[in-house]
């Protein structure tokens, strides 16, 4: 007998609760099973709930840079596949990037939760798969020309059919991935986190009842858009523009370049892409979903930085984005992705904040390192004989503020991975890790200064390992904001055993990009080094307090010449003065 | 007051393909909204879409070239 | 006769149980963090015969306190050169994901002084670089020069050296040789685990508290030496055991967030007691609400915490999980209309409105006041006057914004944050595989037993349990303590390598250490211990905790060991993958006295009639509601709800349907109604 829920202030906030400790118990069964590492230390995935039309009702998001695709991709799938395709007992997984999923790796679940024989919602998560095949080991392949080669693309297919294995589907996948075994362990993982979500919105379902979750659900979106809206309002209308370069794609070493508009008229917000470079040969390109999340992000950045709105379909549907298809922010077939999402979408996340700062200038920020600073590796284990495979990244600097500098080691502003620790690391690895730290003047002058790069240093401790990256921000550096100065640029160089210098690894190996290649095989005794970008500085560097330059130069994060050279400040002069 | 009207687009389980709206970019699955663009017969993907062209996108960029 | 003391941020519990008579005799004083001293002065001469206590537990929030307040001397950090930046680059994550001005929490120290020597071990343990005592110098200078008059506070921290600890022990003695009074802490000793950040924070943390700790235990000691006959006295643990305070004060980390394990382990003794050996035990106080778990018995352990955001701490402690919900979290209404409860709060200053202190926003205090459900004339057992109308006429201000009346309003916040509990434990129940429906609810706090009945019905649980003195069960846990050492390291080894006899040696080791922090404390010859391994399949992420067999780590140990990995995986997972590697990834030991169980106390019950005032319990208004005094219920009456019941510090609500009654072990056990039989 289902509980009387009133559907006022007081029962909506219930709901909301309700709805999104379902998506919150989801997320918690997948961390806890998965086998991939960028499950559950990096908790590089997210969990929804839907309504029958695929409208997103409540998630459970760890990873801003899904926000694209949450409200989208189930509801393009039951769009294409039409409601009748679904059966009590179904799972469907697709991770094809034109149809959604942020790129390649990505793979979308979704399960629909029948009641009385009637379709009533659905169930769903994304999730990153380590290893899904195609030309590079751990699937990142930074010279790939086409979607061919960064692994096997699944268009929406039941894993589930009926409650049953659909054997032919899986084997054809476990066929094609490098590590079926992690492959497995994950896709269990999402599918058991999806039949929590069965399990529990069923539950809410006997507590409430149908009618009430139904109106319920879109109430909640209603209150979430009127919200935003309502924020929206609050910044002052106009055409806020800003542009960018690229400095390569991976297969050719020109740079590209994306253009927004961003038009904030009344309650909504336009960001427009007319007028970037079309899409790109190398893996650069970003989907629309990616777009999409860029655009999000940064938004909230300057409309709800304290997450108060409850996420569902309402509060993107102020949001309106054109990216015009063909071009680099929404690519078509068969142009390679995997890049788009890890190392456009932060720059796009930089270029919209810098587009927004004359009209939030107090919420937005200069630019961050801007990159997911990709490494790729993989091999055979000298002490077990077993094949292994990660994808490693790292931190970099975060931009300076109106009123604060940048935070250091920072990871991206679309993702919230936690770094891998040296001890865990090198257990796993034949990698000696010779240091790691932060990057002294990586941080971009200004009266507050951007944050601080890291770099690290690896030694090849087995006979071979083969790398593949996908770094940026290398030749076109982190912009500051208000004259404050651009951040370092990232690199990554080789050292191979014997040699004296560390050089480029296009100068060594002739790769076409000195920040993205693939297989590259180094030796026993050779050695890796990156390192990432720095924060942007907002404000002149001539304003900031000398005494503060002075605590930088004493904690070693700006040098006594650039001390200098960047900000006029002597801290000899200053020290014996003091 | 929109003239425009839902259309139904080819469908076959085994087309592998997708199409992406011309003025917004998202994609375009079993129907299209179609409508009058100022140049042509737009297909676009929602009502929501041609309230885009109308308000913005033909303002910005000039109108688009239909069929 | 046992004394214990649990320190809040407004108030101090005193409890002294007398073991022979059965008595139980309690004082509260306002808390004086600036001089702890005076708070246990204040509540001793409060309470009468605590000079015949025999053992005394303090809870103190003394080191949690130091860091959240970040109170403490600068400390030098010496680790491998090359790796200074580990506690500045931390885990990479923000706390915030849209905030752009949201700064990186500072580590407890300062990157001037994080110094690097030329040294390296391997991940097998093996020196791959030996220690260069050149590059010690540089610390010569900072010890000399930085550190001046003052004892220079030490933090030694290399990489792996949890499997070979050399290179930390020479460090340790060149900065005695320079600096005879250093306060050394080293990673190895303090938490030899894997992950160089969490392990270099533990032992940041430790070196950082230690000055106050030792201020702390001689202050307290003093007062305590001066009233009690009880030479030693101890301080309780984050793990719940006692540890006698000089040995403390040596590795005062073991202290942190110790508040909230006592009252895990009062309520683990009533609910035992009282027959529900397994229980989700909620304390809810001013600020927030603590939950915790006890699965047959035992307290479910964590084996890392936060003291804050940023400060991560790698030591076993008893599972609790905070939320923000408390008597004093504020009810309000966001900018889309909808009522919220919390997270913020009005603490004990200003408060909530009927306090009279300044609070001009209603809290769930106003609220329970304004139903009725908490009594403004018997506010802590008379002790504080509280003004119910002024709650009520903010609540109705703040009502009309929302179309309901004073009433209404303060049943929805009620029902608003008991939603917002059930929630929070539904989740800590998925998070450790659990059902809670098999679960009795233990409420206690100040607020806990007001709100307890409801969380239960949200969690389709059928038992509530209040043990007696709800607002002390805190103070109460720290005194039935047992002296309770948990010693982990970081062992790495895989099962399709052959065995090797180093295993069984490093278990021992693990074992000894903990025995012989144990003997530090109390004495025992026949030492309790459980010995436990963390393994997960080679590829997982998360290890699963499993009891060794009853033998030496050899060969067949090892065997035996790994089918117990299997069938545990099974029992949690729904499966297992024979003949998949699995990799040992900690070594545990817990090491206790065994001590016989306190004595159950019998509560005579004074007998009375119940008093009647108007609650509200549902949207249909107040009911004419009958209102015991806890003393008032004897042993073994079964009531019917609904009711209230009342104890100096804490309110019981009981609805229409409910039954409830007290227990011999003067537990108020209560079943809730309705489908719940």
């Amino acid at each position: 007998m289902p509980e009387t829920l009133k559907l006022d202030s007081v029962g909506l906030h219930v709901l909301h609760n309700a709805l999104a400790n379902v998506a919150a118990e989801m997320a918690l069964v997948m961390m806890k099973t998965a086998y991939s590492t960028i499950f559950n230390e990096g908790l590089d995935f997210s969990t929804v709930l839907l309504d029958r039309e695929g409208n997103l009702i409540a998630e459970k998001n760890y990873t801003p840079s899904m926000m694209g695709a949450v409200p989208n991709t189930v509801r393009w799938a039951l769009e294409e596949l039409g409601e009748g395709f679904f059966e009590p007992g179904d799972v469907v997984v697709h991770n094809d990037p034109y149809r959604g999923n942020c790129h390649m790796p990505e793979h979308m679940m979704m399960k629909p939760i029948f009641r009385d024989g009637e379709l009533v919602a659905f169930a769903g998560c994304i999730g990153h798969v380590a290893e899904i095949g195609g030309k590079a080991v751990g699937s990142f392949a930074s010279d790939a020309t086409d979607c061919y080669q960064e692994g096997l693309r699944l268009p929406p297919v039941k894993l589930f059919e009926r409650g049953r294995y659909n054997e032919q589907v899986w084997r054809i996948v476990l066929a094609n991935h490098r590590t079926p075994r992690n492959t497995w362990g994950d896709f269990h993982a999402m599918i058991g986190a999806l039949n929590v979500g069965e399990r529990r919105m069923a539950a809410l379902f006997d507590r409430y009842g149908r009618d009430v979750i139904r109106e319920g659900s879109a109430r909640l979106i209603e209150y979430s858009e009127r919200r935003l809206r309502a924020e929206i309002a609050e910044l002052p209308d106009g055409e806020y523009s800003a542009e960018m370069w690229v400095e390569d794609d991976g297969v050719s070493t020109d740079p590209f370049q994306v253009k927004v508009a961003v038009v904030i008229r009344g309650d909504e917000v336009i960001a427009d892409f007319t007028g970037s470079s079309r899409q790109v040969k190398g893996p650069m390109n970003a989907v629309y979903v990616v777009a999409a999340s860029a655009v999000y992000n940064a938004v909230f950045c300057v409309t709800d930085p304290m997450t108060l709105i409850p996420r569902n379909s309402g509060c993107y549907r102020p949001i309106r984005i054109i990216a015009p298809p063909g071009t680099v922010v929404n690519c078509e077939h068969p142009a390679p992705s995997v890049g788009g999402n890890t190392d456009l979408q932060p720059k796009l996340i930089d270029l919209l904040l810098e587009a927004l700062a004359p009209a939030a200038p107090d919420m937005v920020a200069a630019s961050t390192g801007g990159s997911s600073s990709n490494l790729l590796f993989g091999g055979i284990h000298p002490e077990t004989g077993q094949f292994f495979s990660n994808y490693h990244y790292d931190g970099m600097g975060t931009g300076a503020t109106l009123s604060k500098d940048g935070n250091d080691a920072e990871t991206t502003r679309h993702s919230n991975c936690r770094n891998t620790p040296i001890e865990v690391f090198e257990q796993r690895y034949p990698l000696l890790t010779i240091n790691h730290g932060l990057v002294p003047d990586s941080g971009g002058p200004g009266r507050h200064r951007g944050g601080l790069a890291t770099y690290r240093t690896l030694k090849v401790t087995s006979d071979e390992v083969t790398f593949s990256a996908l770094f940026d921000r290398c030749k076109i550096r982190p912009h500051g904001l208000a004259d404050g100065m651009d951040g370092m640029g990232s690199e990554i160089l080789v050292r191979r055993a014997g040699e004296s210098t560390f050089r480029r690894f296009d100068e060594a190996f002739g790769v076409a990009s000195p920040t993205k290649f693939t297989n590259v095989v180094l030796y026993r005794g050779d050695e890796l080094y990156y390192r990432t970008a720095g924060g942007g500085g907002y404000g002149p560097p001539a304003e900031r307090d000398p005494r503060l330059v002075l605590a930088d130069v004493r904690d070693g994060c700006v040098s006594r010449d650039a001390a200098l050279r960047d900000y006029g400040v002597s801290a000899d002069q200053l020290e014996g003065g003091t | 007051m929109s003239t425009g009207e839902w259309i139904e687009m080819s469908y076959v389980w085994h087309e592998t393909r997708v199409l992406n709206c011309p003025v917004c970019g998202r994609l375009i699955l079993r129907k299209a909204w179609q409508f009058d663009g100022g140049d042509g017969l737009l297909r676009v993907c929602s009502e929501s879409c041609e309230e885009l062209y109308e308000s913005y996108w033909k303002h910005a960029h000039g109108s688009m070239k239909g069929q | 006769m046992r004394l214990g003391v649990d320190t809040g941020g407004t108030f101090s519990d005193f409890i002294v149980i007398d073991e022979s008579s059965g008595e139980i005799r309690t004082a509260k004083v306002p808390s004086t963090p600036s001089n702890p001293p005076d708070a246990i002065r204040a509540g001793l001469s409060n309470l009468a015969s605590a000079d015949s206590v025999d053992q005394i537990v303090v809870g103190t929030t003394v080191a949690t306190n130091a860091v959240i307040q970040r109170q403490g001397p600068r400390v030098l950090l010496i680790t491998n050169d090359g790796f200074t930046d580990v506690p500045f680059i931390a885990r990479l994550d923000k706390e915030r994901l849209y905030d752009l001005n949201w700064s990186r929490p500072r580590p407890l120290v300062l990157r001037r002084d994080s110094v690097g020597v030329r040294g390296r071990i391997d991940h097998q343990g093996r020196e791959v670089e030996p220690l260069d005592h050149s590059s010690l110098e540089a610390i010569q200078a900072w010890l000399l020069t930085q550190a001046g008059e003052e004892p220079p506070v030490v933090a030694i921290c290399c990489l792996f050296s949890y499997l070979r600890a050399n290179h930390e022990q020479a460090i340790a003695e060149f900065v005695r040789s320079v600096r005879p009074d250093a306060v050394i802490s080293l990673s190895h000793e303090v938490s030899p685990v894997w992950r160089e950040y969490e392990r270099a924070s533990t032992t940041i943390t430790d070196a950082f508290i230690k000055p106050v700790v030792d201020q702390y235990v001689d202050g307290v000691g003093a007062e305590l030496r001066q009233r009690v006959r009880a030479g030693e006295w101890n301080l309780l643990a984050s793990n719940g055991g006692y540890l006698r305070a000089e040995e403390a004060s040596r590795r005062p980390v073991r202290l942190l967030l110790s508040g909230l394990a006592g009252g895990v382990i009062g309520a683990s003794f009533f609910a035992r007691a009282a027959g529900h050996p397994s229980v989700f035990t909620l304390d809810m106080g001013g600020t927030s609400c603590d939950i915790g778990v006890i699965l047959d018995g035992e307290q479910q352990y964590a084996q890392q915490f936060q003291v804050a955001w940023g400060v991560p701490v790698s030591l076993p402690c008893v599972a609790v999980d905070t939320i923000g919900a408390g008597g004093g979290s504020i009810i309000w209404r966001d900018k889309g209309g909808l009522l919220r409860v919390g997270p913020q709060s009005a603490g004990a200053e200003p408060g909530p409105v009927a306090y009279g202190k300044g609070g001009t926003q209603p809290t769930l205090t106003d609220a329970n006041l304004a139903l009725g459900r908490l009594d403004p004339g018997y506010f802590l057992g008379g002790a504080m006057q509280v003004d119910a109308e002024a709650s009520l006429r903010v609540l109705g201000e703040l009502g009309t914004g929302l179309g309901l009346s004073a009433s209404e309003l303060a049943l929805a916040a009620v029902r608003t944050a008991d939603e917002n509990m059930a929630n929070a434990v539904r989740l800590i129940a998925v998070d450790r595989g659990l059902d809670q429906r098999d679960f009795a609810l233990v409420a206690f706090g100040g607020a806990g037993p007001l709100h307890a009945r409801m969380v239960a019905e949200r969690l389709d649980i059928g038992t509530v349990l209040i043990p007696p003195h709800p607002g002390l069960c805190s103070a109460f846990g720290a005194a039935i303590a047992q002296a309770r050492v948990d010693r982990v390291r970081s062992y790495y080894f895989r099962s399709d390598q052959p065995y090797r006899p180093q295993l069984a040696d490093v278990e021992r080791e693990v074992v000894d250490d903990a025995v012989r922090e144990l003997r530090r404390s109390v004495e025992v010859s026949e030492p309790h211990v459980i010995r436990s391994a963390a393994l997960r399949y080679s590829g997982q992420n998360y290890e699963l905790e499993v009891r060794l067999p009853d033998r030496d780590l050899d060969g067949e140990g090892w065997q035996e060991l790994l089918r117990r990995f299997e069938a545990e995986h099974e029992r949690q997972y729904g499966f297992a993958l024979p003949g998949e590697a699995v990799e040992l990834i900690h070594l545990r030991a817990t090491a206790m006295r065994e001590e016989k169980p306190p004595r159950l106390w019998s509560f005579p019950a004074v007998g009375g009639e119940p008093g009647y005032r108007p609650v509200w319990f549902g949207d249909d208004g107040p009911e004419n509601c009958a209102v015991y005094r806890r003393e008032q219920i004897p042993a073994g009456l079964e009531l019917a709800g609904p009711a209230i019941v009342e104890d100096a510090d804490s309110t019981t609500v009981v609805f229409a349907g409910d039954t409830f009654r007290a227990d011999e072990s003067g537990v108020l056990i209560l079943k809730l109604g309705g489908s719940h039989a």
